[in-house]
Formats: structure tokens, C-alpha cells, sequence
């Protein structure tokens, strides 16, 4: 089973708190090692200060047997530090003084000699009953005033068992206050973060409040932090391409329908009325043929349609060929010389030797749909012209026919599907000039219109890929 | 010759088998993928045009289960025409598609092409009754007359002969004549047989080239 994932919100609590861990452990961490180190290196130094204060004393008295006798001026300098130990031996290893002696006997180490000073490398752990401590062996001459005097061995020991347990109590301290900080940490963090989620909680508020019926609903991107207004403006660029869409495919959808009226209502009142009453085969035979042509009408417009629609949709993958532009219009000039000639126009070919980069089939279609359409409306001795040539960065084939041409009223809606500037006069489904400009979108190209003085011409710009 | 048909919707069922039988082929008829499949796998058809939405078993489905077995083309009748769907279908080892809704005169095209073995020889000279095509000399008489035909006028003719008895629909000649490789609106197909027609059969009493309304053109001799 997959595990639902953490809320952003939660996660970056969660994260904060883990960093927030973190940072304390090792601050914490920190502050008890140097604590511990200074309190050693105190206890080192005060340790080292006492042997050589004992050993002062040593030498200003008159002989070893002196300590054994009276060892109060020794004592007298631990006086207040009751986690001290002392002893001293004579040179032959008989004790001559000792306090507080633990269970454990203190390790062998090799004594300072008397003549040189203690360094903190002359102490050394010693283990008592409990917890651990330090210690250090050094020589000392008693009555050193007299001649030679006589050597003895200061031991001083010190038990560390209260340093350790105020340590504890730091290092316990430190965790609760760590603990506490954490959990502060994260939630402050939870509620930051929860906070800033706010405006996005409203896009999503926003998100659901859109359907196609109601796509107009716009998210304010003035006040929102920079992060939250990139979004915005993406979503609202999206917003603003699917209303688009939804506008233009319903209406499309209804001009589709408007459109299959005519031909269906031809079809089924004229079949209607055949019915109506006993025919000859003849007349049957008309009617059926009739029905073809129709219906090939509707399969055409559906067709035309569908080619739109997947325009628009980027559907369509263009197989583009390296083509001879002036064979291609010969080849189209060819296939309509015979309907020009029929209605008395001139059909010429006018175009340099050009490669181009095209998709053949659309190109055929686009430049057939402009000749289609300009033979009926050029009068008969006129003519229609198709030419090419090479422009900057690209290739314009253009197809321009003589006659009354195209009322500047209509020049700027041509394009658009279904306009007929002459509802009389077209037999097309209105889809011809419209298809043309789907392709030319299609290859990146552009197309243009220009009407007058006698003289309509339509423009086709490819650019070069 | 025998076609397997195998398509749901009855009117379209009834009106293929009545079409192809008159064209002389001997047709069986399967209005769902099942009994299709089943009809397929148990006789040896030299042809199976099969839709593709067909309840119980799609289109689709019945193809890839005929390919595990046998090797009969098929035609496979679409109403979807996307670059996808048609791919897919040739991939799944569909010989040749055909968009809904087509003309009749379309299918017929296809099914003689699927079913035509083997690269046709063609002849060098075709001949319809006082009618004799040269096709490596391009020269066209009629009862012994020479006719003088344009480049495309010989290309139509010569199309409609070497086809001669099939009817060709607009969209077919204006792909095969004139390179015209879309279905367009114009009634330059019209207009080019109308001039056929005045050279090669207005002078004559036997006409040739021959309207079927709705569908398209053919040549066959018709007092």
C-alpha cells in the first residue's frame, strides 16, 4: 500500500524541528566538553599548587620523622577540601602521614624528582571506590634547610565524584532546555508555515470554484508573495488559453449544427416528398443520386470540421518534404486549368525554381482552396495568377485574380469560420478560407489579404526553416 | 472469392453484403466480434473487412487473436481517424483502413486491391469495344479514327480503361490523374469527363464513358 504523503505544511514543521535538534544537540554538546575540559584543567592546576605548596613545607621542617610526629602544618593546607588525600612515605616506603586512605591502593607512578617543577603532565588518573579522580607523586626534601635533608614522597590524590555529579546535573539541565527549545521550534514553525500556506489554500478555493459555465473567476496576483504570484500568473495564463478554447469550440459546435441543417433538411424533405406518392424508378434513381451528393456535402463539412479542430488542437504532425515549388503550383495549375478554361479565365503560373520545407498535401489544399476560390469570382475573360518567390527569410506564394474583388467591410472576417461574404454566391461550407489559415498557423507561417483597384491577392508566407 | 464482413451496426452490415455481393463477391456477415472472430478462425476467407467498435470484442482485439493464427488480409473500417488509431491497426497487422464514411466506390477500390495477387501486368494496349488505348505511344482511336486528347485527358481515359467496368468516385480520379491528393469541393472531375466526353464519345452512337450518379464515373459500353 502506498503511504499518502506528508503535508507540505507538516513537512517543513517537521524539517524545521530536525534542524532546530540538530543546531541544539551540537551547541549542547559544546558547552558540556568545554565546561568538563575547564573544570579538569582548574582541578589539574589546583592539584599542582598544592603539591607544591607541600613541598614547601616539607623542606622548612627539620627532618622527615617531623611529619610522622606532627603532620598538622601538612593537614592545616587541605583544611576545607575534604575530597583531597594525602600521604607521605619516607624514602624507604614506611608511611609517615596519611588521611582518608581509600580502599583501593593508588597506582605506581614514577615521582617527580625534587629539583624539577610539576607540569600538568605529571598528574594522572587514579581510580578510587567510586567515580575517578586524579593524582600525582612527587619527591620532596624534608629540612632541606639543614644540609642535604632527606627525601620523602608527597602523594596528593583528589576524588572528582562531586565534579561528575554537578557535571550531570549540567548535562541534564542542558537536555531539558534543548527539548524544550526543539518542540518550541516546531511548532512556532508548524504555524509560520501554516500561515504562509494561507494564500494557497485560496487558489485552491479559487480552483474549485471554476467549471466551463464559470471560467472567469481570475486570481489576484497584486498581493501575493513572489513565489505564489508566479503560480498565479500560470494559472490564470491557463485559465485564460482554456476559456479560449471552451468559447471557440462552442461555438464551433453551433455553427457546425446551424451549418448541417441546410443539408439534412434537403434530404429529408426531398426524400419526404418522394415518398410521398408512387414514383418511376427514374425518379427514385434521382432522388438517390441527389441524396449522394448531399451526403457527400456533410461528409466533406465533417471532415473540413474535424481537420479545424485538430488544428486547433495541434493535432495534426506535419510531414514536411523538401519540395519544388514551382511543380507543385504547376500540378495545381494543371488540375484547375480545365474549370478556368471552362468559364473563360486565364490560369498562369509565375514562380522562380524554389525549394521549400512543406507539408505537399496541405500545401496542395491550401493553394487549391484560394484557386478554387477565385476562379468563380473572377469574370470571364479575367484572370487568376498564381506565383512564388523568395522573400527575406522565406518563400510567399500568392494567388490573386482579377474582378470586382472583396468589399473592405469583409477583408477582416474572411478568415473566420463560416463568414460568406456573398451568402448567394458561395457553395462552400465557409470553411475553405479558414482551413487555409490553419495551415499556414500550422507550418508557423502567415497568411494575408490585400483587395483593390480591381486586383484581389492573397498571400501566403512560408519562413524558412 | 469470399469476404468475411464483421460489423455491428445493421444497416451498415446489410448495406456492405448487398454492395459487395452485386459486385460479385460471396459475403458472409458477423454483427459482433465473437461470432466474427469465431466465423474467421473456422473458414478460409481471402478477405475480412472489420470494423473496429464492435461489441463484446473490439475491432482491435478480433485482429490481434486472427494474427495469432492466420494471415488474412484485412480491411479495417474506422470512424476515428486519428494518426494513432490507424497506426495501431497497422501494427496489429491490419492490411489497408478506411475512414468512415466513405464511398462505396472507395471500398470496392480497396477490396479489389487487397485481393488482387501479385504486381498486374499491364497491357500496352487496352481496348473497349471500337475503342483501343496505346498506351507506349499515347495514341488513342476510335473505329480506326485517331482522337486527340490532352496530356490529362489520355491520363483520365487511360485510368478509366485500365479500370474499365469499376466505378472510380471524383476523389479517386482527382489522386490518380492529377495528383490531387485531398477531397476537395470543385467539379473540375466533372468538367474534365465532360471534355473527355465530347472527343471520345459524343460522335459516336456507342457511349463509353459512363455517369453513376452519386458514386462516380466508369467505362463500360452502353448503347
Amino acid at each position: 500500500m502506498k503511504r499518502r504523503p506528508l503535508s507540505l505544511t507538516l513537512r517543513v514543521a517537521l524539517l524545521l524541528s530536525a534542524v532546530s535538534v540538530a543546531s541544539f544537540v551540537a551547541v549542547g554538546a559544546y558547552l558540556y566538553h568545554t565546561l568538563q575540559r575547564q573544570m579538569a584543567s582548574r582541578d589539574d592546576i589546583e592539584l599542582i599548587a598544592k603539591v607544591d605548596q607541600l613541598r614547601r613545607i616539607i623542606a622548612g621542617l627539620p627532618s622527615a620523622a617531623a611529619i610522622a610526629s606532627d603532620g598538622r602544618a601538612l593537614t592545616d593546607t587541605l583544611y576545607g577540601h575534604n575530597d583531597f588525600m594525602l600521604r607521605v612515605n619516607a624514602a624507604d616506603g614506611k608511611p609517615l602521614l596519611q588521611t582518608s586512605v581509600t580502599s583501593r591502593p593508588l597506582p605506581q607512578v614514577d615521582s617527580v624528582p625534587v629539583q624539577r617543577a610539576l607540569t600538568l603532565d605529571d598528574i594522572h588518573d587514579w581510580q578510587p571506590a567510586a567515580g575517578i579522580g586524579r593524582m600525582v607523586r612527587a619527591t620532596a626534601l624534608a629540612g632541606a634547610g639543614a644540609a642535604g635533608g632527606e627525601p620523602v614522597q608527597v602523594t596528593l590524590a583528589r576524588e572528582r565524584s562531586d565534579r561528575l555529579k554537578l557535571l550531570r546535573g549540567y548535562a541534564g539541565d542542558l537536555l531539558l532546555a534543548l527539548g524544550g527549545g526543539a518542540l518550541l521550534a516546531t511548532l512556532l514553525g508548524y504555524a509560520i508555515v501554516r500561515h504562509s500556506m494561507r494564500q494557497l489554500r485560496s487558489v485552491v478555493a479559487k480552483a474549485n470554484d471554476i467549471s466551463t459555465s464559470r471560467m472567469n473567476t481570475r486570481l489576484s496576483v497584486q498581493d501575493a508573495p513572489v513565489e505564489l504570484r508566479e503560480l498565479g500568473v500560470a494559472f490564470n495564463g491557463m485559465l485564460n488559453r482554456l476559456e479560449d478554447g471552451v468559447q471557440r469550440l462552442s461555438g464551433f459546435a453551433a455553427d457546425l449544427a446551424h451549418d448541417m441543417r441546410t443539408p439534412v433538411n434537403t434530404l429529408m424533405v426531398e426524400t419526404q416528398v418522394a415518398l410521398s406518392r408512387a414514383r418511376t424508378v427514374e425518379e427514385y434513381q434521382a432522388l438517390l443520386a441527389s441524396n449522394s451528393e448531399e451526403y457527400e456535402r456533410l461528409s466533406r463539412m465533417i471532415e473540413n470540421t474535424l481537420f479545424l479542430a485538430r488544428a486547433d488542437n495541434a493535432q495534426l504532425a506535419l510531414r514536411r518534404e523538401t519540395l519544388d515549388l514551382r511543380a507543385e503550383l504547376q500540378r495545381i495549375h494543371d488540375y484547375f486549368e480545365i474549370l478556368a478554361d471552362d468559364v473563360g479565365v486565364r490560369l498562369n503560373v509565375e514562380a522562380e525554381a524554389l525549394r521549400v520545407d512543406i507539408d505537399p498535401v496541405l500545401l496542395q489544399r491550401a493553394v487549391s482552396n484560394l484557386v478554387a476560390n477565385a476562379i468563380p469570382h473572377t469574370p470571364a475573360g479575367g484572370q487568376v495568377t498564381l506565383s512564388a518567390r523568395a522573400v527575406a527569410d522565406g518563400v510567399e506564394i500568392q494567388v490573386s485574380n482579377s474582378g470586382p474583388g472583396i468589399a473592405a467591410a469583409h477583408l477582416p472576417h474572411i478568415f473566420d469560420r463560416y463568414y460568406r461574404a456573398d451568402p448567394a454566391r458561395s457553395a462552400g461550407a465557409g470553411l475553405g478560407l479558414s482551413i487555409v489559415r490553419a495551415i499556414m498557423e500550422l507550418h508557423g507561417g502567415k497568411i494575408t489579404v490585400d483587395s483593390q483597384s480591381g486586383l484581389t491577392t492573397f498571400s501566403l508566407r512560408f519562413e524558412k526553416k | 472469392m469470399k469476404i468475411l464482413i464483421v460489423e455491428d451496426e445493421p444497416k451498415a452490415g446489410d448495406y456492405l453484403v448487398k454492395g459487395l455481393n452485386e459486385s460479385g463477391y460471396v459475403v458472409d456477415l458477423a454483427r459482433n466480434g465473437i461470432d466474427g472472430l469465431a466465423l474467421a478462425l473456422e473458414h478460409d476467407y481471402e478477405l475480412i473487412v472489420l470494423d473496429v467498435m464492435l461489441p463484446q470484442m473490439d475491432g482491435w482485439t478480433v485482429l490481434a487473436r486472427l494474427r495469432e493464427r492466420k494471415e488474412t488480409p484485412v480491411l479495417f473500417l474506422t470512424a476515428r481517424d486519428d494518426v494513432a488509431d490507424r497506426v495501431k491497426g497497422l501494427e496489429l497487422g491490419a492490411d489497408d483502413y478506411l475512414v468512415k464514411p466513405f464511398a462505396f466506390a472507395e471500398l470496392l477500390a480497396r477490396v479489389k486491391t487487397l485481393l488482387r495477387r501479385g504486381p498486374v501486368r499491364e497491357s500496352d494496349i487496352l481496348r473497349l469495344a471500337d475503342l483501343e488505348i496505346d498506351v507506349l505511344r499515347r495514341r488513342v482511336t476510335r473505329g480506326g479514327q485517331r482522337i486527340d486528347l490532352t496530356a490529362k485527358e489520355f491520363a483520365l481515359l487511360h485510368l478509366l480503361a485500365k479500370r474499365q467496368g469499376e466505378v472510380l468516385s471524383r476523389t479517386q480520379i482527382a489522386s490518380m490523374v492529377w495528383d490531387m491528393n485531398f477531397d476537395s469541393d470543385t467539379n473540375v472531375v466533372d468538367v474534365a469527363i465532360r471534355r473527355l466526353r465530347a472527343k471520345v464519345d459524343d460522335p459516336y452512337a456507342l457511349k463509353l464513358v459512363q455517369t453513376v450518379r452519386g458514386m462516380g464515373y466508369l467505362l463500360e459500353a452502353r448503347e
